[in-house]
């Protein structure tokens, strides 16, 4: 039925259903647009798509268990992940594999001279993962703008320099490209950073179970001793028991004749101290008892006068700390006295006439270790 | 004239203050780069490390000073932290990565033009190729550097080479040209003032005079080294002494007492230095001299099985399987003698371990 066939009423019925379909179809279709606008923005903030990423590269002897796209941690932090694995060349005798990564800002001014990238055992599946340490003792990889130091809660941190070979910054575009003043191009130039390798878990363990298959014979012929040490134990036991036997008469003896000894007319002590001896030991703990008076009457007075030197030191010291409160400025005076006698001795050391004086000890460079071999060089 | 003799002192004191001060001052020293700063730390620890004999942690810490100047460029520095990680690795028996590491060295020194350490490589190098007993390479060795000899000003690398030299002469049964050479090697270093290497020559020289049956100047020369590692007291230095001392008293057979407790001293003090190697020579000669005076040998031969045992466990270490299976198969051999089955079971386990290895 065409729609000229309908009544006015229905047509203009129909006609404003229809508005109200497309303005929903619209409505949803912004609605879609948005929220896939936000998902893209969102998934673009915690990948770090808007932030700048500094390159970095590492040579290591294995790609076993490292992956294109493999997160790179710091300090617990996902700060970058691998761009790029690549073999070295097989003339190359020093380097087996390549691995690039990138770096996201702000994590990139962590890494120092002295950071290194250590390839760690992820898990026991033969996996690994690249994590790079904070810098303690250098300088900042990459230049951030005038070479000011690294803030850690920026953002953003625009890039100006990487640190090169000769000890210094030298300029780098937004595609990390140096420079070349001979032939005019731009060479792509990530910073190396050195690297610390551990086998993976799976390796460890190999090595650990071999070590372990090459001592099992020394552990068996240990066991045997062992076992052949415990025979004997048992042997040695029995005679025991046997000799414990024997013994048992030697005891009864003994305890009659102990029961022997406590009888006061028989007894040992009277036998050994006559009654003189009883008498003198009584004198001496006599006069012991004196002596030990007396002493203690000297450690009462010897007490007595340590008290008074502990309150006169009590004394001392409580004028020491009216003099330090009375002064109060007195440590800042001395402590900038120091500074400027630093700064004296500092530029005298400078002087053309007095640097000889201050000559500083250097270490010296270092040279082969040869000894005098005796007889052939020894074994 | 008291007034013109004051302007004129006060006048004089102003220009020397003013060249003294006014006239100061040189910037600075530019500091040294960190990179270079970590490289010559981790050297020196090394240094310290091998001056303690402390072998394996010195290798470790030589490596890193070698990757460290490598990345670094610095060949020469890089040269010298290889060869000091040579001689770490000579120590541990490593023979075969310290003369790989030694020809680097060289290649190294050569290309940054450093011609005393260039001689140093050489010298160590002639010493583990007599260690390894490689006559044909020592001997193309001392053609080279024989002539290029004269060049060499430094009077250490003089007598070092020249020790050696005369070592070399010595076996090659060369006798009296031997001590032409040892007699110029220790003027070098009397005239280095290093009185080690005059001390190493003492004694190179009582071998000599042993190897020609002239026992009293052995003795003799004997003597004067150890009062020359006593009086640097090193202790490696002044066991030898010990030890051919005794070794001489019982070729020549005088004085077998006294010959005895030399060599026990040695053997003793060899076990202290954690020489094994020694320790077995030292052992061997005195069971000889134990049989010269009829004495029971079953102590000894218990220390030399026990000493076997700790050289097979040190070359086993460095992984020379052959070498450190005839230890445990000697120490076996001694275990069976001594009625000690336990023992004898254990190293003839080692006897297995090394010829599964090999």
């Amino acid at each position: 039925m065409a729609l000229q066939d309908l009544t006015p009423q229905l047509r203009t019925r129909l006609s404003r259903i229809e508005r109200v379909v497309g303005v929903f179809v619209i409505l949803a279709t912004l609605i879609l647009l948005a929220g896939l606008a936000y998902y893209v923005y969102s998934t673009a903030q915690r990948k770090g798509w808007f932030l700048t990423k500094a390159p970095y590269f590492v040579f290591v002897q294995s790609a076993a268990g490292l992956n294109v796209g493999d997160p790179v941690k710091l300090m617990g932090f996902d700060a970058g992940e691998i761009t790029k694995i690549e073999p070295m060349p097989p003339s190359d005798p020093m380097f087996n594999v390549y691995v690039e990564f990138a770096i996201r800002s702000p994590y990139y001014g962590y890494l120092w001279t002295d950071s290194r990238a250590k390839l760690t055992a992820g898990d026991f599946l033969g996996n690994r993962f690249l994590e790079v340490t904070k810098g303690t003792n250098g300088v900042p990889t990459y230049q951030i703008n005038s070479g000011e130091p690294t803030e850690p809660n920026a953002k953003e941190l625009p890039i100006t320099g990487v640190w090169n070979d000769q000890n210094a910054y030298i300029p780098i575009n937004k595609k990390f490209e140096v420079y070349n003043e001979k032939d005019h191009t731009y060479k792509y130039s990530p910073y190396w950073l050195r690297s610390e390798e551990s086998p993976s878990l799976s390796d460890r363990l190999d090595d650990v179970i071999a070590i372990v298959q090459a001592n099992l014979p020394i552990v068996f012929s240990l066991t045997n001793s062992l076992a052949e040490s415990l025979t004997n134990s048992a042997h040695m036991v029995e005679r025991l028991d046997q000799t414990l036997l024997g013994v048992q008469p030697i005891l009864t003896n003994l305890t009659i004749i102990s029961a022997q000894l406590s009888n006061p007319h028989g007894a040992l002590g009277e036998w050994l101290i006559p009654t003189q001896i009883n008498q003198r030991i009584q004198g001496t703990l006599t006069t012991a008892d004196a002596t030990l008076r007396s002493a203690n009457t000297n450690v009462n007075m010897l007490a007595d006068n340590l008290n008074h030197t502990l309150e006169s030191v009590a004394a001392i010291t409580a004028n020491l700390k009216d003099q330090v409160q009375a002064n109060s400025l007195m440590l800042s005076q001395i402590s900038s006295l120091v500074v400027d006698a630093d700064d004296f001795v500092q530029g005298l050391k400078r002087n053309w006439l007095l640097k000889a004086s201050f000559q500083s000890p250097s270490n010296p460079p270092i040279e082969g270790l040869v000894a005098p071999s005796v007889g052939g060089g020894g074994k | 004239m008291k007034s013109l003799l004051a302007r004129a002192s006060l006048n004089l004191g102003l220009v020397l203050l003013a060249f003294g001060f006014g006239c100061s001052s040189t910037p600075p020293p530019a500091p040294v780069p960190p990179a270079r700063q970590q490289a010559q730390f981790v050297a020196a620890s090394a240094l310290k490390l091998s001056q303690a004999g402390n072998w394996v942690a010195a290798a470790r810490e030589w490596q890193e000073a070698a990757d460290q100047f490598s990345a670094l460029n610095d060949l020469g520095n890089e040269a010298v932290a290889l060869h000091n990680l040579a001689q770490a690795d000579r120590e541990l028996d490593r023979l075969d990565a310290a003369q790989h590491l030694l020809d680097r060295a060289a290649t190294l020194n050569q290309q940054a033009g450093q011609t005393n350490e260039w001689w140093r490589d050489q010298i160590a190098l002639l010493q583990v190729e007599s260690r390894e007993e490689q006559t044909a390479p020592i001997e193309a060795r001392f053609k080279r550097l024989v002539p290029l000899l004269p060049k060499v000003e430094d009077p250490q690398l003089r007598g070092l080479f020249l020790n050696e030299f005369a070592q070399w002469q010595q076996r090659q049964e060369h006798l009296n040209e031997a001590a032409q050479t040892y007699q110029q090697a220790e003027q070098a270093f009397v005239q280095a003032a290093r009185p080690q290497g005059v001390a190493a020559v003492s004694a190179n020289r009582a071998s000599l005079y042993l190897a020609q049956t002239n026992y009293p100047a052995a003795l003799k020369e004997w003597s004067r080294a150890l009062a020359e590692y006593e009086a640097i007291a090193e202790p490696f230095g002044i066991t030898r002494a010990l030890e051919g001392q005794g070794r001489t008293m019982l070729v020549a057979k005088q004085d077998l007492p006294e010959a005895e407790e030399l060599l026990r001293r040695a053997a003793r003090n060899f076990q202290t230095l954690r020489k094994p190697g020694y320790q077995v020579d030292a052992l061997l000669t005195l069971i000889d001299c134990l049989k010269a005076r009829n004495e029971p040998l079953a102590e000894a031969q218990r220390e030399l099985a026990r000493a076997r045992e700790a050289y097979a466990a040190d070359l086993e270490k460095a992984e020379q399987w052959t070498a450190a299976g005839e230890q445990w198969k000697a120490a076996a051999d001694l275990w069976q003698t001594l009625d000690q089955p336990a023992a004898r079971n254990l190293a003839l386990a080692g006897v297995q371990r090394c010829s599964r290895q090999q």
